[in-house]
């Protein structure tokens, strides 16, 4: 074969220029560590990496989710023990104000106390976690409970119940006319469960001219005086209440932890202290506050079984805040396992061996360097030379 | 047999090696001009009589100049250059629809629908956040605006193609104008005694390899060495003249609804379309009219599905203000290009619907209502229809008064309900008759928005995410999800340019093969050119002497006389 030194020329320059785009690849995966940029680089690895990246994020959101719900749980769970300790002392005060040996005045201070147990109650049943109620199952904007400050007057006329004052004893249900938007035909939410202590009546003296039960917001009046009063302008009545949110809060808080797989994270109100139905835990704090006020054993004494019941009913609701808690932890572990084997293969797919492309590499350059050496002595020499 | 004689013997020499140096040295300095073909000078003996002892020579002539080549090697390399042309374009294309998608990144489209889902995740989480909303739609955007940054790349793509068809073509009628011009020099200097035009006919040579390049073709040869060239039986050049192509534009539509100018190829002799089946035009018209629309209308297709699905789980969900049956993607805007977020949600990120919903209890306004007509029944729903599912026991009906009496409840008694229905039958007209004033309280339920601590809408659209609802079998089953169709797509795009690149490999190496044969046959090799300069200068010398000898045999014979 004739050979010319165009052949040679262009022979060299093809060596030397499939050595330099080799160069290239391997630099390019040296300096990104990644054995693939562009789908071309290894079709398959390209689809099954981008899947893998796909369900790492997946993974890291599920992780995210219990994370967040784990919050809710906590929160909730805390709640809850400090609402255990707040009916812990209300059993102990129950249990003081039982035993005959206290007097009406002592009681009357246990009676402040389990006020300030009122107090916290409200604090603990609407506790907030980033400005959403916890226990208010999807509602999270609205409080479960409220201490509302009701007005009323009470005229001798006869009410919506039809009772009128003209005679005595005539019980009246409160209903609070500060407050509209009810489903009874005043226009006006009835009253329960009124703090015993906050209700105030010009005039008449709470034992002889009427009587209270604070849980169902009703009042008795037993005199003349009473009467009087109420034909004379109305009697005014002034009081606070634990008002239960008419909302449906059983609603539940769900997160995402696994594929297909949802968790509840919410312990609603129902479940901690009560529906508005049963007795719930405010029924049984004003009931206790009720024997206390007027000093009647008998009231403390069953009140003290209320106590008793709505303590067993939160550390059932704590219980199963506990359950739905380890449960989230062991998922979280399970998550963490399945999202480590996910990165690893993703990073062993599109990761390079550092030390076989670098080997790979030096080779590579030494036999480009060769060839640009080789290639510049071949090329030179033509007859010309030596002419 | 005269002196004279001698000397023209020596003067033929000298020409003969004049003529030798001369093509040395246009080999010499061609050796790198492309499509160049060393030449010969092919030389032979002149006889001028015949002798009684035999011929005799009267020295050397010159019959011709020949250029070296292979007609068959050059056919060959018309055909590689041919494939070459139409792998290097259709390589060129495929890696620009790569750079489009721009995958494994994060800022492809994966990246993108999976930042979406998990905007989702992040809403249920906290689905009365305004932050958490604003990030859903924001990922929303984003998005789309990924799937239009694609479709707007696809059509200019197209563009491209039809703008480079065009100047392209140019290209092509200028090689045929050529290739027409050098079919006469060469026929005429045919014409003439020993005249080939051979540096014509490296050049025509060199345009037909050019023109293999853009379109395929095939030629014949006259008598008259003159080129027929033809692509796919349509003439393009005869023996006396060129026939340019044409572009002609037309309008087309994008998928987008918007108008493209697309650019096809007529014969000007005939005007009948010509497609191209090979070269450089032939991958630009395959690129246009197939590849980019294939790829165009699997993102299409992922954009209607990811619209539909999202939509129709989003319609099942409520609005932080409680209205349902809301888009979150606008549902006209079904391909790559078009899609976008409904208004309402570009309006107000309240407008997501992520709460799943749940029954609700709600106080119903007490109604002043009259007991009906005897034997039907007072209606709550013709006042609201959502007043039905009374609450048991919910109902109080009591008159107006003063004083209001409440009415007694049950069988027997004042009136009964029918609670499902929000109907109230009255039997005591004795004491209540028709047309009484009543005033009627009552709660109901309603399966509706239950408040905005609700996410569980927001999980339901997240989860789509996992969700079979692409690439369906022959039964008609989806599949993949559509992170997965995507990554199909990907994948398929990654063999197609690999496959690509790899034909263009073997092309390539043909190709530099043939041009290895040619350049052996037709090269100039400088050592040769330049032992052959040795060779005819001696030559030269040597009839120079020659003559000079003779000249001095003249000189004697003068001086004898």
């Amino acid at each position: 074969m004739r050979i010319t030194q165009t052949m040679i020329s262009s022979d060299v320059l093809a060596g030397i220029e499939s050595n330099g785009s080799q160069l290239d690849q391997m630099m390019t995966q040296l300096a990104s560590g990644k054995a693939f940029t562009q789908p071309s680089d290894d079709p398959v690895g390209v689809a099954q990496y981008l899947q893998l990246s796909s369900l790492s994020s997946q993974y890291d959101q599920y992780y995210a989710n219990m994370q967040n719900g784990d919050s809710w749980l906590n929160t909730s769970d805390s709640a809850m023990q400090s609402g255990n300790n707040v009916l812990q002392s209300a059993n102990e005060l129950a249990i003081q104000g039982a035993n005959g040996t206290y007097s009406a005045v002592q009681r009357s201070e246990m009676n402040t106390q389990v006020q300030s147990l009122v107090d916290q109650m409200l604090s603990i049943a609407n506790t907030s976690l980033n400005g959403q109620y916890v226990f208010s199952g999807t509602q999270t904007n609205v409080p479960p409970f409220t201490l509302a400050h009701g007005a009323d007057t009470i005229s001798a006329a006869p009410d919506a119940n039809g009772t009128s004052l003209a005679a005595v004893p005539a019980t009246v249900q409160l209903f609070d006319t500060k407050q509209a938007g009810s489903n009874t035909a005043s226009g006006n939410p009835s009253a329960y469960d009124v703090v015993p202590g906050t209700l105030q009546i010009a005039g008449l003296a709470e034992g002889t001219d009427y009587t209270v039960d604070y849980k169902n917001g009703t009042v008795t009046f037993n005199t003349a005086a009473s009467v009087a009063q109420a034909a004379g302008g109305g009697i005014k009545v002034q009081y606070d209440w634990v008002q239960r949110s008419e909302k449906d809060m059983s609603g539940s808080i769900t997160r995402q932890t696994q594929q297909g797989t949802t968790a509840q994270v919410n312990i609603t109100a129902d479940q901690a202290f009560g529906s508005k139905s049963q007795t719930n835990v405010f029924d049984s704090l004003i009931d206790l506050m009720q024997g206390l006020h007027t000093n009647d054993q008998t009231q403390i004494q069953s009140s003290m079984s209320e106590v008793q019941n709505s303590l067993t009913q939160l550390v059932q609701a704590q219980t199963m805040a506990g359950s739905k808690e380890n449960l989230l932890q062991s998922t979280e572990t399970q998550n963490r396992a399945s999202a480590l084997q996910v990165t690893t293969a993703s990073t062993n797919l599109n990761s390079i061996d550092y030390a076989k492309v670098a080997t790979q590499y030096q080779n590579l350059q030494t036999v480009y360097q060769a060839a640009i050496q080789v290639g510049a002595k071949i090329i030179q020499p033509t007859l010309a030379s030596f002419l | 047999m005269s002196l004279t004689d001698l000397l023209n013997i020596g003067s033929q020499g000298l020409a003969a090696s004049q003529m030798e140096l001369n093509v040395t040295g246009q080999n010499v300095t061609n050796a790198s001009t492309t499509g160049y073909s060393r030449k010969v000078v092919n030389l032979q003996a002149q006889v001028a009589q015949n002798a009684t002892f035999g011929q005799l020579g009267s020295g050397v002539g010159v019959v011709g100049i020949q250029a070296l080549r292979d007609a068959f090697l050059n056919q060959q390399m018309q055909g590689v250059s041919t494939q070459m042309g139409q792998q290097q374009q259709t390589d060129t294309s495929l890696q620009s629809i790569q750079n489009i998608l721009t995958e494994p990144a994060s800022s492809g489209l994966d990246s993108y629908m999976d930042q979406f889902w998990s905007a989702w995740q992040n809403l249920a989480n906290a689905p009365a956040d305004p932050t958490a909303r604003q990030a859903v739609s924001d990922a929303g955007t984003a998005l789309v605006d990924r799937f239009h940054s694609i479709g707007t790349q696809l059509d200019t793509m197209v563009s491209q193609q039809n703008s480079q068809i065009t100047t392209v073509t140019a290209q092509v009628n200028q090689l045929l104008t050529g290739i027409a011009a050098d079919n006469s020099t060469i026929a005429a200097a045919n014409v003439g005694p020993g005249g080939a035009a051979n540096d014509t006919v490296d050049d025509r040579e060199q345009k037909m390899i050019q023109l293999s390049k853009l379109i395929d073709i095939s030629y014949t040869t006259d008598a008259q060495g003159r080129y027929t060239v033809t692509s796919s039986g349509n003439l393009l050049v005869s023996p006396t003249g060129a026939y340019p192509l044409q572009v002609q534009n037309s309008t087309a539509t994008l998928p987008d609804g918007s108008q493209t100018t697309q650019a096809d190829l007529v014969l000007s002799s005939t005007h009948q379309p010509l497609v191209p089946q090979g070269g450089q035009l032939a991958a630009l018209i395959q690129t246009r009219d197939q590849t980019i629309p294939q790829f165009q209308a699997q993102i299409d297709t992922l954009a209607k599905t990811l619209v539909q699905s999202v939509n129709a789980q989003h319609e099942q969900g409520y609005s932080l203000t409680g209205t349902t049956g809301n888009d979150f993607f606008d549902p006209a805007g079904t391909t790559g290009s078009t899609i976008d977020l409904a208004a309402d949600i570009k309006q107000s990120v309240n407008n997501i619907a992520a709460a799943a919903g749940g029954t609700a209890t709600s106080l119903g306004a007490p109604l002043n209502l009259a007991i009906p007509a005897s034997g039907t029944a007072m209606d709550l729903t013709t006042t609201n229809p959502n007043y039905r599912n009374l609450s048991q026991g919910s109902v109080q009906v009591s008159t107006v008064g003063p004083p209001p009496v409440q009415l007694q409840e049950g069988a027997g008694k004042d009136y009964v309900v029918d609670y499902q229905s929000g109907q109230i039958y009255f039997n005591n007209p004795a004491v209540y008759p028709p047309g009484t004033a009543l005033t009627v309280d009552f709660s109901y339920t309603t399966a509706g928005y239950n408040g905005q601590g609700d996410g569980n809408n927001a999980i339901s659209i997240a989860q789509l995410a996992q969700a079979s609802l692409a690439m369906p079998d022959a039964t008609g089953t989806n599949m993949a999800t559509l992170g997965g169709a995507y990554a199909a797509m990907v994948g398929g795009l990654g063999s197609a340019k690999t496959e690509s690149a790899s034909n263009l490999a073997t092309t390539t190496n043909l190709q530099s093969y043939l041009q290895t044969q040619i350049s052996s046959v037709s090269g100039v090799n400088m050592d040769e050119e330049l032992a052959n300069m040795v060779t005819f200068q001696n030559s030269y010398q040597a009839s120079a002497k020659y003559i000079s000898t003779v000249s001095t045999l003249m000189t004697t014979l003068i001086n004898m006389t």
